[in-house]
């Protein structure tokens, strides 16, 4: 599997909304393989943390840098190619099939999808016959087993898993669970927002909130 | 997963790839489109009712002809961003999408819809209008540089109106005094086209020149817009 060996340097990062300070001073150093778990209370910022380490987000001070073969990657194009995210903010083309979306974000990145390898990550996250589906007729627990779909087709060096096992039925918890296990067994670098204890069992690293 | 080979560079793939998006969804939902051409007909018809068979001057005839095309495009081209926004689908775009490709494929999807429209127009406005064409070729291209500039800067501020409140207002309120000089230029060469005086060919290089210049400002600006 090739793919990027990528590391994650967060220094003091702080965001504030206003007046209102969301968190301060978190800083972490991330390698492949890792998995950091940011846990804390709803509100406390986990989703904005995470978008943060993502670079999707800009914080109100401290810094996120990219670092790939040792040189810090100061292109905001070059960062996105490493990230994969999964989120309840990560919403899909409704009047597209789940395999049109799924080629679209392939082609964004100028990537080419097999249509076997299509065939094959949907059928891996239980989407095989719902694939030629338009998004809109999707239940809520399909699209989130589409978002681990863009990541397996896609496979990013980085997974941003912002409560990943929401919508899921147990069937979809353990799926994902097992794909967040073998995506790490493969050395790829994990941050998870969750308060979920199966999800947090991966945690080598762990950020709680207040 | 393989990259793409060597024959089409990244950006356009990526490009293509929005393009392509938004024209199956615009297929599929036939939401823009019909919007502007609603919007073209209901004023194309009410200009027709009121005049009842009465002259219009070539003056008057442009300024009707470009007021219903940029209302038009008021109406559908600030949908390139508002339909994400309101779709969330946004941060979608976002992660898998370099900022340069959204830019130039909402634009290349917003010049062939008013480009499309601008043809639709003439042609309706030639009917309704008793209108004689001496030279085709100077009033498509005032027509259509007009409208590939007009595009250009509708695309970019639906960029920048697309996540504030009251985003409809304020998107024509940017649009109009950015696209002013251009759009006064495209009726005066139209005007002079449908008068059948001396075309000014400077006139078009003025309606060229703005609307790469709209082009590369935008391209400029729109990675800070795109980033939060």
């Amino acid at each position: 599997m090739a793919y990027a060996e990528v590391e994650i340097d967060a220094k003091n990062i702080a965001k504030k909304f206003g007046s209102r300070t969301l968190f301060s001073d978190v800083s972490c150093r991330l390698a492949s393989g890792d998995c950091l778990v940011v846990t804390g209370r709803n509100g406390s910022g986990k989703s904005t943390l995470v978008k943060i380490l993502a670079r999707l987000l800009r914080p109100s001070s401290g810094s996120v840098t990219f670092i790939d073969g040792g040189k810090a990657c100061r292109d905001w194009e070059q960062c996105l190619r490493y990230i994969g995210f999964v989120s309840p903010e990560i919403m899909f083309y409704e009047n597209l099939s789940g395999r049109e979306n799924l080629e679209f974000m392939a082609r964004a990145r100028s990537m080419r999808l097999q249509s076997v390898r299509v065939e094959e990550v949907l059928t891996e996250v239980g989407l095989g016959s719902g694939g030629s589906q338009f998004v809109k007729t999707y239940s809520t627990g399909m699209k989130q087993r589409l978002k681990f779909a863009a990541l397996l087709a896609l496979e990013p060096a980085v997974w941003f898993v912002d409560e990943g096992l929401s919508n899921l039925d147990a069937d979809g918890r353990s799926l994902v669970l097992g794909l967040v296990k073998r995506a790490l067994t493969q050395g790829r670098l994990l941050v998870m927002a969750t308060n979920d204890l199966m999800e947090a069992e991966y945690a080598t690293q762990t950020i709680a909130l207040s | 997963m393989q990259h793409k080979p060597s024959l089409f560079p990244d950006l356009i793939v990526s490009v293509g790839a929005v393009l392509r998006k938004d024209a199956l969804s615009e297929l599929r939902s036939k939401y823009a489109f019909s919007t502007l051409i609603v919007f073209a007909l209901t004023c194309l018809s009410a200009i027709s009712m009121s005049i009842a068979g009465g002259e219009l001057t070539p003056h008057v005839q442009s300024v009707f002809l470009w007021v219903v095309l940029f209302f038009s495009a008021m109406a559908g081209l600030g949908r390139a961003f508002v339909q994400e926004q309101d779709a969330g689908t946004l941060l979608t775009l976002k992660v898998y999408t370099p900022p340069q490709a959204v830019y130039f494929g909402k634009i290349i999807f917003n010049v062939l819809l008013l480009v499309s429209l601008s043809v639709l127009v003439l042609f309706l406005f030639i009917v309704f209008f008793d209108i004689s064409v001496s030279d085709w070729v100077a009033l498509i291209g005032a027509l259509w540089l007009g409208s590939i500039g007009l595009s250009i800067v509708a695309t970019m501020t639906a960029a920048m109106a697309a996540q504030a409140q009251g985003r409809s207002s304020l998107f024509t309120i940017l649009t109009f005094p950015i696209i002013l000089p251009e759009f006064l230029n495209a009726i005066e060469t139209t005007r002079t086209v449908l008068a059948g005086e001396a075309v000014d060919w400077t006139q078009f290089v003025f309606l060229g020149g703005y609307a790469l210049v709209a082009l590369i400002a935008g391209s400029v600006l729109f990675d800070y817009l795109w980033v939060e």
